[in-house]
């Protein structure tokens, strides 16, 4: 699976980050391939590229103000979860997201 | 569509509030360099130019508010007339409610002019460079001025009465309250909401809450600290050891989200812990009348406050308390990292839809 997604939280300092790394990390352990673009306080960083975006399976938007660039997504499976969601539950978020998309 | 916009309330408050923060940051280090340097009355001087500067912060703060909240819901055309409308916000006393209304109504009433105006391409330049902003701009204008903005002033009138009547006692409740909220999650939604309150109080001029916020807000990675390195290192992991260094200097500079990895380690410990320490700090501030004109600033914020020993005192307290409750609690020994990474269970169903 190839997911790539933009982490977003209110502060931008922390959560947002550590979002990303669970979410990385868990994508390791699956063996999936996961990118994910970190929209804090200092403004984007590790940016994706229109390659992963074309080669996505899915978005996550993990996020929980509101992000910029989202019309980039255009016509892919897109999943808003609050940014908790993606540090407390990475693993069952990315298992769901492959069963529902399997359907 | 509309319905969406109030469904995810939350998200579009926590935009603007997160967009609004720096300005307070800015705001905040600006009056403490003005204070620092002295001889505000003097035109020209540098404590007169950065009190200046921390005054246009306490002016702005609620235009970039309302204009962040109407971003999130409309996005570009909701800035301009969201700005305004917060500044006038301020200008009525209508505050914090107020240019959180005038931003969903602008980001409303922008959604529903790019979906029910005619799409003409004569008109389609002229849209989002005058009919926008400007319609939106004069309906904020008249909600803010003539409907929301009287009742408004008056319901944070009678609030700031309220909370100058109270006693001792009941300002210490109060207090702990808002400390618990502003320590529960660290830097997170319930902080935001708490950082709210005490932005509305400071906009009245009643400035208690803000050094209780203040000191409920360093105290937590302190704490931490204190616990992790003096009174029980060996409850703790190398790397929380090494974490707590940080945190050190996380506190000093109000940054709560510094106890986050002690936190996310062993919340059912940390999280009481945290939430106890920072509501006796700030309920302390409250009892004991201690004052500061800034919303944030850390350690340099002190000498701006009414009374800097008393303030450090509760700061301390606070941390002290923080650090006991949670030295006490913690295993003898620290959990190995096998155990600490849980995947927890989804609470609601995952929705995937097709952007």
């Amino acid at each position: 699976m190839n997911i790539i997604g933009i982490t977003s939280c209110t502060c931008g300092i922390a959560h947002t980050y550590m979002a990303r790394e669970k979410l990385i990390e868990t994508g390791k352990k699956l063996g999936w391939s996961v990118k994910i673009e970190t929209q804090g306080s200092g403004g984007i960083e590790y940016p994706l590229t229109a390659e992963d975006i074309q080669n996505a399976d899915c978005v996550i938007l993990a996020t929980d103000v509101a992000v910029s660039g989202t019309e980039r997504f255009k016509g892919k499976p897109v999943v808003k979860v609050p940014v908790s969601v993606a540090i407390k539950s990475p693993e069952h978020l990315l298992k769901q997201i492959e069963q529902k998309l399997n359907k | 569509m509309y319905a969406d916009v109030f469904k995810h309330f939350k998200q579009h408050c926590m935009t603007g509030i997160s967009y609004m923060i720096p300005v307070i940051v800015i705001m905040g280090f600006c009056n403490a360099i003005a204070r620092l340097f002295g001889d505000v009355e003097t035109v020209g001087s540098i404590g007169y130019v950065f009190l200046q500067a921390g005054n246009a912060g306490s002016s702005l703060m609620m235009a970039v508010l309302c204009g962040g909240v109407a971003y999130s819901i409309c996005g570009k055309p909701g800035i301009a007339p969201g700005a305004i409308a917060g500044y006038l916000s301020t200008q009525v006393n209508a505050s914090f409610l107020g240019a959180l209304v005038a931003g969903f109504l602008i980001g409303l009433m922008v959604l529903w002019m790019q979906n029910s105006f005619p799409q003409s391409k004569a008109l389609k330049s002229m849209y989002p460079i005058v009919i926008y902003p400007v319609l939106a701009g004069i309906m904020a204008t008249l909600v803010v001025m003539f409907i929301v903005g009287p009742p408004l002033a008056a319901l944070t009138a009678f609030l700031v009465d309220v909370f100058m009547s109270m006693s001792g006692m009941s300002k210490f409740a109060l207090g702990f309250i808002m400390g618990c909220m502003t320590g529960f999650d660290m830097g997170g939604p319930v902080n935001k909401i708490c950082f709210s309150i005490v932005t509305a109080f400071a906009a009245s001029g009643v400035y208690g809450p803000a050094a209780g916020k203040n000191a409920a807000a360093m105290a937590p990675p302190l704490g931490m600290a204190i616990s992790a390195l003096i009174l029980t290192p060996k409850k703790y992991t190398e790397q929380e050891r090494e974490d707590a260094k940080v945190a050190i200097a996380m506190s000093l500079c109000q940054v709560t989200e510094g106890a986050l990895p002690f936190a996310f380690n062993d919340p059912k410990r940390v999280i009481p812990a945290v939430t106890i320490g920072s509501g006796i700090a700030h309920g302390l501030i409250l009892t004991w009348g201690v004052t500061v004109p800034v919303l944030h600033g850390g350690i340099f914020a002190i000498p701006l406050t009414s009374n800097p020993l008393l303030w450090i005192a509760a700061y301390l307290i606070g941390a002290m308390v923080t650090a006991v409750i949670v030295s006490v609690l913690k295993p003898a020994h620290p959990k190995t990292d096998e155990d600490v990474t849980e995947d927890q269970e989804l609470k609601e169903d995952i929705e995937i839809e097709i952007g």
